[in-house]
């Protein structure tokens, strides 16, 4: 099957009433959850993940990607029009979407975001298809010491670029394997950590975990800052238009942010807000008018917004061809996949072509309703912030409980959620990044069964690890990531201490 | 040390406290198996390792770190966010402990008043009136019309 004849299959599968309604609804909640700030997309899907099981597969996949699309959209927003980023990929775009809202173009700036989404997100689609059709081609011929590297590879990649300091980082990422101890062992059977207790037995759940941590953490400490309303600003329709000048400065910088944010999501970490720095610094290198910046550059908000929806489009490329998610979010979509019954892999293409094309099909008509409905619906989305807090707080604590108790229907889940909760509000008190601890929680299972089968398979050869090709790529640029910034970082002190030192030796030469 | 780093400091050492008696419990309830068989023990006691050698470095960025609190104070609540926080989790609680019991309709009409009253006090009539309007509207969506499973209690 070529891609042009995938992506037709996948438009008949992601044109069914059902289908389209899904995605619709998806990318209208998620337009709102980025909207709302606190309420992230990790804590939005993850609420709304035990609704999807009730649905086909398919449909329910194409939900929580129009949700994922939908929050990067909406997150922009409350960047442009209130200086508050709905959510943390959008705090670049604020920078100069502020200002030019305060020269009177916010319309303007909301137009450039939203064809710069859909272009970005278009053709970012098309990259996916093609390069996820390959990865998993190559994904044939992964075994248990390629997978066990690259899961492993992730997990160390992300502590070393996650915020804050790598200690730090680490902390939660190995906090994260432990937890995810928890529970039955999946290869002998022994239970593990349960003090007895039968429920705790099948583990800690991604859902009540990551609720907890975002969701519950992000309650309290609104609570405790004490949330009021906010005074927000409409857009007239006329004043979307942005001028010829606007969109000619645009073009650029969409297909430079397209790029950087593509290449930048296939990768393990917080892509998104990633590349929307990395794009918002080229486009301040590359550009003629460089004061501008942080002062209303036309490039400083569409490079950035495009970058962002690429990396959220491309972050499907390894979990879908490879079944590795390199973000919480896409672990949130691998548990529903799991769910479901599907496996996500190199076989998704084969078993199930309807899910891996139909999912990024809809992806295609999400972005063209994105830009459809969203610039004229602007005022509702501002208006959602002028819900009172005492009734959005209190709908979102019992979203978060309903989330966290239906995926298995367990009070125990609901301890779970609480004490995930009490975790996260400590650990952001701390500046502790929570990211890594999620990802950790779900990518230790894989980690350990990689490592057993392993071990298993060459009879307890260590070296199998390190032998193959590409777990050898894999490990020496871990390796390279790992130490790269400690090592260039000496020698670059090290170069400012000898160009110290040098005048001083010529003046005591003389 | 004072402030964040004082918290991370102690936050390490727990870490380490944790990961002593995380091995233990792993040394006397689980196999280690052979190299070639690895038991249910091996890939704890690994993350065991990876998270002392974490708290440990915690303990030691901290340590290193000029005194002061530079990375700002670890603001725990203090006047009424303290007791607006409390009473928070104490409603989360309160659920969490009630729901099974009384099932989730009832839980959460308690839940919604604790919270609205904390977030915005006003008069008791006015917090029951929107905590059973919340309460039932979620209910409605939830379970009459997405049929999802919640906590039914002894109905």
């Amino acid at each position: 099957v070529t891609a042009l004849q995938g992506l037709t299959y996948g438009l008949s599968v992601a044109a069914s009433p059902e289908n389209l309604l899904a995605a619709l609804l998806g990318a209208i909640l998620g337009t709102a959850i980025g909207v709302l700030p606190g309420l992230g997309p990790l804590a939005g899907m993850a609420l709304v993940l035990p609704i999807t099981f009730s649905l086909p597969p398919v449909t329910g996949l194409i939900a929580l990607a129009g949700m994922f699309y939908g929050a990067m959209y909406g997150g922009s927003t409350t960047s442009i029009l209130m200086n508050i980023p709905g959510e943390s990929a959008s705090v670049v775009t604020l920078i100069d979407g502020y200002q030019m809202t305060r020269r009177g173009r916010a319309g303007a700036a909301l137009t450039i975001v939203a064809l710069g989404s859909f272009v970005a997100g278009t053709l970012s689609i098309f990259g996916v298809m093609v390069f996820s059709r390959a990865l998993a081609t190559a994904g044939f011929s992964f075994g248990p010491p390629e997978f066990f590297a690259l899961t492993t590879a992730g997990l160390l990649v992300l502590s070393r670029i996650a915020r804050g300091s790598f200690p730090r980082a680490l902390f939660a990422t190995s906090l994260g394997l432990v937890l995810s101890t928890v529970g039955v062992d999946a290869v002998s059977g022994v239970r593990r950590y349960d003090f007895g207790v039968l429920e705790a037995s099948t583990g800690v759940d991604l859902v009540p975990a990551a609720v907890g941590l975002f969701g519950i953490a992000e309650i309290v400490l609104l609570v405790e800052r004490g949330a009021g309303t906010i005074a927000a600003r409409t857009v007239r329709l006329r004043e979307l238009f942005p001028t010829r000048d606007e969109l000619r400065r645009s073009v650029p910088a969409w297909a430079r942010g397209t790029v950087i944010g593509f290449f930048i999501g296939v990768l393990p970490g917080p892509a998104a807000i990633i590349s929307t720095f990395a794009s918002y610094w080229v486009e301040k290198t590359v550009s003629r008018r460089k004061d501008e910046f942080g002062h209303g550059a036309v490039e400083g908000v569409a490079g950035p917004e495009a970058a962002n929806n690429a990396a959220a489009t491309s972050a499907f490329i390894p979990l879908l061809s490879l079944g590795v998610p390199f973000s919480p979010i896409l672990a949130i979509v691998l548990a529903a996949m799991i769910v479901q019954g599907v496996s996500p892999g190199p076989l998704l293409l084969v078993q199930n072509p309807e899910i891996f094309w139909g999912v990024m099909a809809s992806m295609y008509v999400g972005n063209l309703m994105l830009l459809i409905l969203n610039l004229p619906l602007v005022g509702v989305w501002v208006s959602l912030l002028r819900i009172p807090p005492q009734i959005l707080i209190t709908c979102i604590a019992l979203f978060a409980i309903v989330g966290a108790y239906s995926v298995r229907n367990s009070p125990f889940d609901l301890w779970v959620l609480l004490a995930f909760g009490g975790l996260g509000y400590l650990l952001r008190k701390m500046d502790i990044d929570m990211t890594p601890l999620v990802l950790a929680l779900v990518l230790g299972p894989l980690i350990e069964k990689h490592l057993r089968e392993s071990l298993f398979l060459s009879r307890g050869e260590l070296a199998v690890f390190v032998t193959r090709p590409v777990s050898l790529v894999i490990w020496v640029v871990t390796a390279a990531i790992l130490v790269g910034d400690p090592i260039l970082r000496m020698l670059r002190r090290r170069r400012r201490g000898d160009a110290r030192r040098s005048p001083m030796q010529t003046d005591v030469a003389r | 040390l004072e402030g964040k780093r004082r918290a991370r400091l102690v936050t390490g050492v727990l870490g380490l406290v944790f990961c002593a008696g995380y091995v233990t419990e792993t040394l006397r309830t689980l196999s280690f198996g052979h190299v070639s068989q690895p038991g249910a023990a091996v890939f704890p006691v690994i993350a065991a390792g990876l998270l002392a050698v974490a708290s440990a470095a915690l303990v030691f960025e901290q340590l290193r770190a000029p005194a002061g609190d530079a990375d700002g104070p670890f603001d725990l609540p203090r006047g009424p966010a303290r007791w607006r926080v409390i009473l928070t989790a104490s409603g989360l609680v309160a659920y969490v402990a009630l729901a099974p019991l009384v099932g989730h309709l009832a839980a959460s009409v308690v839940l919604c008043a604790v919270l609205v009253a904390v977030v915005k006090p006003a008069a008791g009539w006015r917090i029951a009136v929107t905590a059973i309007a919340l309460a039932l509207s979620v209910w409605v969506v939830f379970v009459r019309v997405l049929n999802v499973a919640l906590p039914s209690g002894p109905w």
